[in-house]
C-alpha cells in the first residue's frame, strides 16, 4: 500500500511505503527532518474507509452515505480553529481529531518534530453513517449546503496554498485493495504542471485541471473540452457529476491535496449558479432526433413488406455494405452515413427484386429442368488464370469418384464437398464462358437418394473431434454455393430419398458432403483421428504408405456416403412469387401494365405516408416515359431503383408541430420502426392521416397491437443483437477442436434463438424484466437441451424451442445463456473485464470511459500457473486502473463459472505443452465495490435482484435509445426517471415498459 | 429479359466492389497528358490485422547497423527500407483503435474532421481520380481503408475476384450494355437529385444538414461514371506472365495477391493499392490450430509464439518478394526502377494481439524515394499521423495536412 504523507515543514507531498514509516526521513525540500507513523487502523480512519465505499456497479450511489474525506493538506495550517467546540455542537457528524500534534488527518502522526507549534489543527471532517448518527435527518437533497455550512464556520481562516507541482497521478478512488500494490519509490517525482490556457475557476484550475485536460484527461473527462464561458449540453450534463463528486469527496482523490471546505463550498455554489442560470437555456437545447436513414434492418424488413417477398432470398443483401453503430444502437441519426456504396447497393437490390417478380411470368412458361445423376465429373477445367493446376485423375479420386460405379450410384469418402461440376458454381466461377448452374434464378426441387456406410462402431467415441461421434448417424450435407442449405442423417445401409425446395441464384449448383469423411491431410500425417477404428493401408510399393494406398484404402473402410438419383427440378413457381408479382403489378402482367402506374402505386406504399403528387412526379415521368427503355418491364425495373434510392424512402422524415411533438405521420413511423423495425401498416397510416394517433387512448391501444402482432419480432431482434449485444456472435468464434460440441450442437445459432425466444416470451406474455437478471424457466431445442445437460434430450423437437424449467440456478436469466457467455468471451478465454462490462452496460445500462491512452494493457502470461485473475487483479489494483474496474470485475470473476462458450466449469486448465491438463479451481468469489461479498453467480443473481429499479433505469434509457434513434442526455434524466417509476407500479412488467416508452413525451418529441 | 444482359449487369455489380472511386478533379488529367514525367508516385500499402512480435520485429539499436530477428528475411534489400518505432495514433487498445492504421483519426472521434476518418489510400486516389482506371484497390479483407465518408471501403476478396476484375477484358457486348447502364445511371442520379431537392423543402436546417450526406453521394457517383466512361473502351490485359497459385493456402493468397498487385501497378490500373492481409487467411499450413485469432492471444505460450513467427515471417517474406521485384523492373513511365517511384507501406495498426495494445505500431517503409536504411525510433513528440503525412507530400500531393498531422518525419525525406 502506498501512503502519501506531506512534509509537516514545507507541505510537499510524498507517496510512502510501509519501509518508510517510523523512521527518520529528509526532506527533499527543506531539508527537515520528518518521522510518519502508519496511523491508519484509528477507528476514524476505519470508519471513514468503509463509508466511503460507493456502490457504482451495482447500484446507484446510496445517498444515505454522506461523509467528507478529511482536508488532507493545508499548507500553511498556522491559524488554528477558533470555535471548534462550536463544530461538534453545531454538526455533530463532524469530528474533530485535533490534539496537539496528534495528525492532520486521522491517521498521520507527527512525532519528533520541532515544529509541533507550527502545525496548526486541522479539523477532521471524518466520515460518519448518517443512518447511525443522526436518524433523525431526513435523506438530504441538497447535501452540499449542509455539509458546507459548517465547514464554512472552521475553515474560515484557513488559507490554501498548494502548490501544483506536489500533484501525484492518483485514481478517483482508493478504496482498500485486496491485491498489493507495486511498491513505489518515495522519491518525488517531477510532473508537469498543467494550466488551463483560459482560467476556469481558482479551484478547478489548482486541484482538478492538473489530470483532467487535454494531456491526461483521467477518467475521460477532459476540462479542455467544456466551456464554461458559454455552457453548452455537454459541459452542463458534467456540471452535475462535477458538483456530485465534489460534494461526496470523491474528487480530488483523498491522497491529492484537498481543497478547503472554503473552497469547496464556494466552488459549488459557482457551480450551481451556473447549472441554475443556465437551465432554462440549456433546455431548449434539448437533442433532437437526426434525420435517420433506414438501417440494414429496417430496409430489408420494409422491403419485405413492401414488394411480399422473404428478403432473406436475396443475393444482393450478402455484401450490403455495413452500418456505422453508435455503442451498441445501429439506428442512431448521427452515426448513421449515407455514401456512394449504399447509393450504389440499393439499385442492385430493386433489380433483383423486379428479376425475381418477373421470374413468376417468365418461369411459368418454362418446361421444368430435370438432370438426373450419374453426374460425370469434368476431368479437366480449361481455365485462363489457373496455369499451374490441372486436375488429374487423382484429384478426381480425392473429390471422392473412388467407387464409382456408372450409372447405379456414387461413393463419397472424402471430407471435401463433391460438386455435381454440370452444375458447378466454382467451375462457372473461374470460366468465363462456361455455363454451370442453373439457368435461372428460382426455386429448384432437388431430390436425391442416400445411405450410410461404415458409422462408427458402438462405443467408439472420438473426443476432440465434432463429427465422429458413435451416438450420431453419418449425415449428408447439401450446399448451394458456400451455403448449407440442408444437413440429414442417413440410414445405416438403407437408401432413402430425401428432398428438399432450395432458392437458387442462376449459376449456382450443388455440392454434397460427407462431414464425416476422410480429411485428405491425413493421408500425409500421423494425425488420423479414425485410424485406431479403421485402420490404415498397407504399402503397396516400397517400404511407406502413399497417398494413393490411402485413396484406395479409405474409399471402401472409412465412413462413405452412398448418392443416387439426384435430381434437379424447376424453376418452380412458388405461390409466394405470385403474391409478390401481385403485390407489384396489381394482377396484370409485365407486358400489359402501365410503368407509371406501377411506379405511382409503389410510392405510395413506399413513402410511408408522405407520397405527394410533387415527390411522385419526377419517378413517375421517369419510368414513364417509354423512350427511356427497352420495354415496360425495364421501365418498371427503373421505376423500382428509383424508389429505392430515394430519400424520400431511405430517410425517415419527421415533423413536428409547434409545440415540439411529432406529427402523426412521423409518429407512426418512429412507433412503426420502434416495435417492428418496418414500415407502419394501413391502419397506424390511416390514423395518423385521420389525426386519431396522437390521442393517447389510441395510441396506447395501438402500441399494444403491434406488440402483439408478430412483426414484433422486430423489436425481439433488436433487442437481442443490439441491447443484449448478440450480433458480435461469430466474429470471434471459439476453436472447433476445444469446443467440438459448440459446433455439432449448433450453439452458436441455437442459443442466439434462445435468447430471442425468452426475449419475446417475455415481451409477449408480459413477464417482468427482472427475469432478465434471473428467471427460472428459458426455452430449448434438442440440441441445446442436450449442450446444457438436461436428462433425456432426445425428448425435446429439434427444431422447435420449447419452454423449460431451470434446473441448475446458475443457468437462470441471460447470464445463464450460452449466447451471452459466448458473445462476452473472445473464443480463446474468458476475460472478466468483458463479461463485466457486459453486466454493467446491459443490464445497467452504465458506461465506462474506455481504457485511459495512458493504461498499460495487459500482456497475458499463461506460461506459469497463473490465472487471468490473478494478473487482472493486479492490473486493477493499480490506482489508475481501479477507480473503473471496481465498478464491474467483480461481475466478471462471479460469471467464471462459465467457460468460453457458456459451458459450466469448475476448474480453469492451464495451457502449455508441459503443463497440459493442469487444473486450477475456478475462483468466483467477488466483492461489491461496496463491500457486498458474493461467492458465485447464484449469489451475485440474488444480490442484483434487489436493485430492479436500477436495472429498469437502464433498460429504460436504453429502450429510448432504440425508440428514438439518439443518444440519451442529461436533459433527458427526468424523463427517464419518472418512466421508471411509472413501471414500477406496473411491477417492472416488459410490454408495459415498452407501452410507456412508446406513450412517453420523449418519444413523442422530435 | 435476355440473359446475357443479366451476366453483365452481375458483372458489373461486381466491378463496383472494392474500387473506391472518388474522382476529385475529374480533368486533371488534361494536365498529366502534357507532361511526360507522371504527377504521382504510387503506393502499397500491406496490413497485417494482428500487429507482430515486438521480439522478433524491433531492432536492437538504431541506426544502420540493426538487427533483429525478422531482419534476416530483408537482409537484401535493408538498405531500400526503413525501420520506424515507438510511432503510433495514440495508445488505445483494441480492434476499434486498430482501424485508424491509415487515417490517425479514431472511429468515435471521425466526425471532427473534414474528411472524417479517411483513410491515407483514400485520400490520394481521391487525388488520382479518373487519371488510372481505379483511384484506388483495396483487397483481401481488413478494416483499414475507410472512405472520406467515414464508411469502410468494400474489398475485393479472392484471387479469382481480383483477376478477374483487374485483368479479363469486356467483350465488345459486355461494354455496350454496360455503357448503356452508365447512361440510364446518370439519369437515375438527376432523378434521385430532385428527390432530394423536394424533400430538403420541407426540412429543418439540422435535417436538410443530414440530407447533403445523400447530396454529396450523388456526386460521387457522378464522379465514378465520369471516370468508368473514360476508361470503357480501353482494353484490359491479361499478363503474360503472371501465375496464380490454384486453390491457395495462406501464403499462396498472399502471393496472388501481391503479384497482381505488382501488375495492377505496371499497367496503371491504379497507383494506390492496399493489400490487407485478413485475419481470415488460411494458416493450416503454419502448424498448430486453425485459427489465427486464437494464437494472437498467445499467452506466452512458446507453440503459439513459433506459430505466429511463422505466419508473420511469411508475410514479410512475400512483400520482400514484392520490393525485389519492383526494384529489378524499370519504371515503364518515368525514369528509375519502379521501386523508385513506388512507396510500399507495411504495417499493422495493432502491436500485439496478446495484449491488444496499439502502441509502438510497426511500420516498415520502402522505396519511393526516400531515405532509406536505418532504423529510426521516435519519442512521444511524433505520431504516426507524421508518417502518413510523409507519404502524402512524397506521393506528389501539395496539401498542408492531412487529418491530423501537418508535419513530415524529416529523417525520411
Amino acid at each position: 500500500m502506498s501512503l502519501h504523507r506531506n512534509c509537516p515543514h514545507c507541505d510537499k507531498s510524498y507517496r510512502l511505503t510501509e519501509k518508510h514509516l517510523n523512521r527518520k526521513l529528509t526532506c527533499k525540500v527543506c531539508q527537515e527532518e520528518m518521522f510518519f507513523t502508519d496511523n491508519k487502523s484509528t477507528p476514524s480512519a476505519k470508519v471513514s474507509k468503509k463509508v466511503k465505499k460507493v456502490s457504482p456497479g451495482s447500484v446507484t450511489k446510496n445517498k444515505n452515505i454522506k461523509r467528507s474525506t478529511p482536508n488532507s493538506k493545508s499548507p500553511q495550517r498556522k491559524k488554528p480553529v477558533k470555535k471548534s467546540s462550536s463544530l461538534v455542537t453545531t454538526f455533530p457528524l463532524l469530528l474533530l481529531l485535533a490534539a496537539g500534534g496528534a495528525g492532520t488527518w486521522g491517521y498521520l502522526e507527527y512525532a519528533k518534530t520541532k515544529t509541533t507549534s507550527t502545525t496548526s489543527v486541522t479539523p477532521i471532517v471524518a466520515t460518519a453513517n448518517i443512518q447511525n448518527e443522526l436518524p433523525e435527518e431526513p435523506i438530504p437533497t441538497e447535501p452540499i449546503a449542509q455539509v458546507a455550512e459548517p465547514v464554512k464556520e472552521v475553515l474560515e481562516k484557513v488559507e490554501m496554498q498548494v502548490e501544483p507541482e506536489v500533484f501525484i497521478e492518483t485514481p478517483k478512488e482508493m478504496p482498500e485493495a485486496k491485491v498489493v500494490v507495486k511498491e513505489e519509490q518515495p522519491v518525488p517525482q517531477e510532473p508537469i504542471v498543467y494550466t488551463p490556457e483560459v482560467p476556469i475557476h481558482k479551484t478547478i484550475d489548482q486541484h482538478c485541471y492538473q489530470c483532467h485536460n487535454k494531456h491526461k484527461s483521467k477518467g475521460n473527462f477532459n476540462l479542455d473540452n467544456m466551456n464554461f464561458e458559454e455552457l453548452d449540453l455537454f459541459t452542463y450534463g458534467k456540471l452535475e457529476t462535477m458538483i456530485e463528486s465534489i460534494t461526496y469527496q470523491e474528487m480530488p482523490p483523498e491522497d491529492e491535496p484537498q481543497p478547503s471546505e472554503e473552497e469547496s463550498k464556494e466552488l459549488i455554489t459557482w457551480l450551481k449558479k451556473l447549472e441554475s442560470s443556465n437551465k432554462s437555456r440549456i433546455s431548449r437545447m434539448k437533442p433532437k432526433t437526426t434525420m435517420r436513414r433506414l438501417n440494414f434492418m429496417e430496409f430489408k424488413n420494409s422491403i419485405r413488406d413492401l414488394f411480399n417477398i422473404d428478403p432473406n432470398l436475396l443475393t444482393s443483401l450478402d455484401d450490403f455494405p455495413e452500418d456505422q453503430y453508435h455503442g451498441k444502437y445501429s439506428n442512431n441519426g448521427d452515426a448513421l452515413q449515407m455514401s456512394s456504396f449504399l447509393l450504389g447497393a440499393y439499385p442492385k437490390v430493386a433489380k433483383e427484386i423486379v428479376d425475381t417478380v418477373y421470374g413468376v411470368e417468365k418461369n411459368k412458361d418454362l418446361t421444368p429442368l430435370i438432370f438426373n445423376a450419374p453426374f460425370v465429373p469434368k476431368i479437366t477445367i480449361k481455365n485462363p488464370i489457373r496455369k499451374k493446376y490441372k486436375i488429374t485423375a487423382e484429384d478426381v479420386k480425392l473429390f471422392g469418384t473412388a467407387g464409382w460405379k456408372k450409372g447405379e450410384y456414387q461413393d463419397f469418402s472424402n471430407r471435401s464437398s463433391f460438386e455435381i461440376r454440370q452444375f458447378s458454381q466454382s467451375a462457372s466461377l473461374t470460366s468465363p464462358n462456361y455455363s454451370g448452374g442453373v439457368p435461372e434464378r428460382g426455386y429448384y426441387e432437388i431430390t436425391f437418394t442416400a445411405m450410410g456406410k461404415n458409422r462408427l462402431p458402438k462405443g467408439k467415441v472420438i473426443k476432440q473431434k465434432t463429427y465422429w461421434n458413435q451416438e450420431k448417424p453419418l449425415s449428408v450435407q447439401l450446399y448451394v454455393g458456400n451455403k448449407v442449405v440442408g444437413e440429414w442423417d442417413l440410414l445405416d445401409d438403407k437408401l432413402k430419398e430425401y428432398k428438399i425446395q432450395v432458392y437458387m441464384d442462376k449459376r449456382q449448383g450443388i455440392a454434397f458432403r460427407l462431414p464425416q469423411g476422410f480429411a485428405s491431410h491425413w493421408a500425409n500425417y500421423k494425425n488420423n483421428p479414425l485410424k485406431s477404428v479403421f485402420g490404415a493401408p498397407k504399402p503397396s510399393k516400397g517400404k511407406t504408405v502413399n497417398i494413393n494406398d490411402w485413396f484406395n484404402f479409405y474409399a471402401d473402410n472409412y465412413p462413405t456416403l452412398r448418392l443416387t438419383n439426384v435430381k434437379v427440378e424447376g424453376p418452380l413457381v412458388l405461390e409466394e412469387d405470385k403474391l409478390a408479382h401481385e403485390a407489384l403489378l396489381g394482377g396484370k402482367t409485365f407486358e400489359k401494365a402501365s410503368s407509371r402506374t406501377v411506379t405511382n402505386d409503389l410510392m405510395e406504399k413506399a413513402f410511408r405516408g408522405y407520397a405527394n403528387d410533387k415527390n411522385k412526379l419526377y419517378i413517375a415521368s421517369y419510368a414513364g416515359t417509354s423512350r427511356n427503355f427497352e420495354n415496360t418491364k425495364h421501365a418498371i425495373q427503373g421505376g423500382v431503383e428509383t424508389i429505392l434510392s430515394s430519400p424520400w424512402f431511405l430517410y425517415m422524415v419527421e415533423q413536428a408541430d409547434e409545440k415540439g411533438f411529432l406529427t402523426g405521420l412521423s409518429l407512426a413511423n418512429r412507433l412503426s420502426y420502434f416495435i417492428w423495425g418496418s414500415m407502419p401498416d394501413e391502419e397506424l397510416l390511416g390514423l395518423a392521416k385521420s389525426g386519431d394517433l396522437i390521442k393517447d387512448s389510441v395510441l396506447k391501444a395501438q402500441v399494444q397491437r403491434m406488440i402483439e402482432s408478430e412483426k414484433s419480432w422486430g423489436l425481439v431482434e433488436r433487442l437481442t443483437d443490439e441491447w443484449i449485444n448478440l450480433r458480435i456472435l461469430g466474429e470471434m468464434p471459439p476453436s472447433r477442436s476445444e469446443y467440438p460440441e459448440y459446433f455439432s450442437l449448433k450453439v452458436e445459432k441455437n442459443s442466439r434463438l434462445e435468447t430471442m425466444h425468452f426475449v419475446e416470451y417475455l415481451l409477449k406474455e408480459n413477464l417482468t424484466v427482472q427475469n432478465f437478471i434471473h428467471s427460472d424457466f428459458t426455452f430449448l431445442n434438442r440440441d441445446l437441451a442436450k449442450f446444457y445437460g438436461y436428462p433425456k434430450p432426445e425428448n425435446f423437437p429439434n427444431d422447435l424451442f420449447v419452454k423449460t424449467p431451470i434446473l441448475n440456478k446458475k443457468r437462470g436469466g441471460l447470464m445463464g445463456h450460452s449466447s451471452v457467455l459466448t458473445a462476452s468471451a473472445d473464443g480463446v478465454m474468458t476475460n472478466p473485464v468483458i463479461r463485466g462490462l457486459w453486466v454493467l452496460r446491459t443490464l445497467f445500462g452504465e458506461d465506462v470511459p474506455p481504457p485511459p491512452e495512458s493504461a498499460e494493457p495487459i500482456e497475458v502470461d499463461l506460461r506459469e500457473a497463473k490465472t487471468f485473475r490473478s494478473q487482472l487483479e493486479l492490473h486493477s489494483s493499480v490506482k489508475n486502473c481501479k477507480s473503473c474496474h471496481q465498478k464491474f470485475d467483480h461481475f466478471g470473476y462471479a460469471l467464471q463459472s462459465f467457460d468460453v462458450v457458456g459451458q459450466e466449469r469448475n476448474f480453469f486448465t492451464i495451457k502449455g505443452k508441459k503443463r497440459r491438463g493442469n487444473k486450477v479451481p475456478i475462483e468466483t468469489h467477488a466483492t461489491f465495490p461496496n463491500g457486498k461479498k458474493v461467492d458465485d453467480i447464484v449469489d451475485m443473481k440474488s444480490v442484483l435482484m434487489k436493485s430492479s429499479g436500477d436495472f429498469t433505469t437502464g433498460l429504460t434509457k436504453q429502450l429510448l435509445e432504440i425508440a428514438c434513434g439518439r443518444e440519451m442526455t442529461v436533459l433527458d434524466k427526468a424523463a427517464i426517471s419518472s418512466i421508471t417509476s411509472r413501471a414500477r407500479g406496473y411491477k417492472y412488467r416488459l410490454a408495459d415498459l415498452v407501452t410507456l416508452v412508446a406513450t412517453s413525451p420523449t418519444f413523442r418529441s422530435k | 429479359m435476355n440473359i446475357n444482359e443479366k451476366n453483365i449487369y452481375i458483372s458489373r455489380r461486381k466491378s463496383l466492389a472494392g474500387i473506391a472511386g472518388l474522382s476529385a478533379f475529374p480533368f486533371l488529367e488534361i494536365n498529366a497528358a502534357a507532361k511526360p514525367e507522371p504527377k504521382y508516385k504510387r503506393l502499397v500499402v500491406v496490413t497485417l490485422p494482428y500487429g507482430t512480435m515486438a521480439q522478433y520485429w524491433t531492432p536492437d539499436q538504431v541506426g544502420p547497423n540493426y538487427n533483429c530477428r525478422y531482419a534476416e528475411i530483408y537482409k537484401d534489400v535493408k538498405q531500400d527500407l526503413s525501420i520506424l518505432t515507438n510511432l503510433s495514433h495514440g495508445n488505445g487498445i483494441g480492434h476499434v483503435n486498430a482501424a485508424r492504421l491509415l487515417s490517425g483519426v479514431g472511429i468515435n472521434e471521425r466526425n471532427k474532421y473534414e474528411n472524417k476518418n479517411e483513410s491515407v489510400d483514400q485520400f490520394l486516389g481521391r487525388h488520382i481520380g479518373s487519371l488510372s482506371r481505379y483511384p484506388s484497390l483495396t483487397l483481401g479483407g481488413g478494416t483499414y481503408s475507410w472512405s472520406k465518408e467515414g464508411v469502410k471501403v468494400p474489398e475485393l476478396v479472392g484471387s479469382d475476384k481480383i483477376y478477374r476484375q483487374l485483368f479479363i477484358p469486356d467483350s465488345a457486348e459486355a461494354i455496350k450494355a454496360k455503357t448503356a447502364t452508365l447512361k440510364e445511371r446518370e439519369m437515375q442520379l438527376k432523378v434521385m437529385e430532385n428527390g432530394a431537392k423536394s424533400l430538403s423543402s420541407i426540412l429543418s436546417s439540422a435535417d436538410n444538414q443530414k440530407l447533403q450526406e445523400y447530396q454529396a453521394s450523388i456526386l460521387t457517383l457522378k464522379e465514378n461514371i465520369f471516370r468508368r466512361k473514360k476508361w470503357m473502351n480501353t482494353t484490359k490485359k491479361r499478363p503474360k506472365d503472371l501465375e496464380l497459385a490454384q486453390r491457395p493456402t495462406g501464403s499462396e493468397l498472399v502471393e496472388n495477391t501481391l503479384e497482381m498487385t505488382y501488375w495492377a501497378l505496371m499497367q496503371n490500373l491504379s497507383r494506390v493499392v492496399t493489400v490487407s492481409v485478413s485475419g481470415k487467411t488460411p494458416v493450416k499450413e503454419f502448424g498448430g490450430s486453425r485459427n489465427w485469432h486464437n494464437n494472437t492471444h498467445h499467452g506466452m505460450l512458446p507453440d503459439k509464439i513459433e506459430f505466429l513467427r511463422r505466419i508473420e515471417s511469411m508475410a514479410i517474406e512475400k512483400t520482400v518478394n514484392l520490393i525485389k521485384k519492383l526494384k529489378a523492373t524499370q519504371d515503364p513511365e518515368g525514369s528509375g526502377t519502379m521501386l523508385d517511384n513506388t512507396m510500399v507501406l507495411f504495417a499493422s495498426g495493432m502491436s500485439s494481439g496478446n495484449s491488444h495494445s496499439c502502441s509502438n505500431l510497426p511500420i516498415m517503409i520502402a522505396g519511393g524515394g526516400l531515405k532509406h536504411g536505418n532504423h529510426i525510433t521516435y519519442g512521444e513528440k511524433r505520431n504516426a499521423a507524421d508518417m502518413l503525412y510523409t507519404l502524402v507530400r512524397n506521393f506528389g500531393v501539395e496539401v498542408d495536412h492531412f487529418n491530423k498531422s501537418n508535419k513530415v518525419l524529416d529523417e525520411l525525406v
